[in-house]
């Protein structure tokens, strides 16, 4: 189920943003666009809070094995700094697209850049209440509903 | 760009900053009531955002 679930979210993620090459409706391919990569920033930045709540030994944190080990959050924020250059990369392009352009090819690269980073780095934080809440509110939120 | 705008687009990506990840109903929400202007004020914020959060997360990753 959890699997499932983060398996959701990075799909929604990739759904979503994948959206943006559709149909000119409601203000067309940038509008659409630039929800997708709101909800993505939300995205990726509820994963960021959380999983800074969650290293071992920092206030608040939960006891082993439900914390996030020292050299795991090491690894998981390299993941999400890269994931957050994508991001920046992406919301640049779509800045730039005039109305009524299509979207360029990169930017499904780049979408599916950071789902897979977001399934990465998911898989990365141990299982815990605090997870799962936020499994659920992500999965819950969508990214293109 | 209307002050209510403002208000609306800034309590969205506050929320965001803040640590919340807003529903894409209010984001649509926003947006629609806004119009495309408001697409370039909250790409602007994401830009921004993401890049002081990748500073976080370079600093947490080397830490």
């Amino acid at each position: 189920m959890r699997r499932l679930r983060r398996i959701l979210v990075a799909g929604g993620l990739m759904c979503g943003l994948a959206l943006i090459g559709g149909c000119a409706s409601l203000g067309g391919t940038r509008h659409r666009a630039t929800v997708s990569v709101v909800t993505a920033h939300g995205v990726l930045s509820a994963i960021q809070d959380t999983e800074m709540l969650l290293v071992c030994g920092r206030q608040g944190a939960p006891d082993p094995p439900l914390c996030v080990p020292p050299e795991t959050h090491r690894l998981i924020s390299a993941r999400l700094a890269v994931a957050f250059g994508l991001e920046g990369d992406l919301a640049r392009i779509v800045r730039a697209l005039p109305a009524g352009e299509k979207q360029p090819a990169q930017v499904l690269e780049l979408v599916g850049s950071i789902a897979t980073l977001v399934k990465d780095v998911l898989e990365l934080i141990p299982k815990s209440p605090a997870k799962e809440s936020l499994e659920q509110k992500l999965a819950g939120h969508g990214t293109g509903g | 760009m209307s002050l209510e705008f403002i208000v609306a687009a800034f309590t969205l990506i506050h929320k965001i900053v803040q640590g919340g990840a807003p529903l894409v109903a209010d984001i649509r929400a926003v947006l629609a009531n806004h119009g495309v202007e408001a697409d370039t004020a909250f790409l602007d914020q994401v830009i921004a955002d993401a890049a002081r959060r990748q500073r976080i997360a370079k600093a947490e990753a080397e830490g």
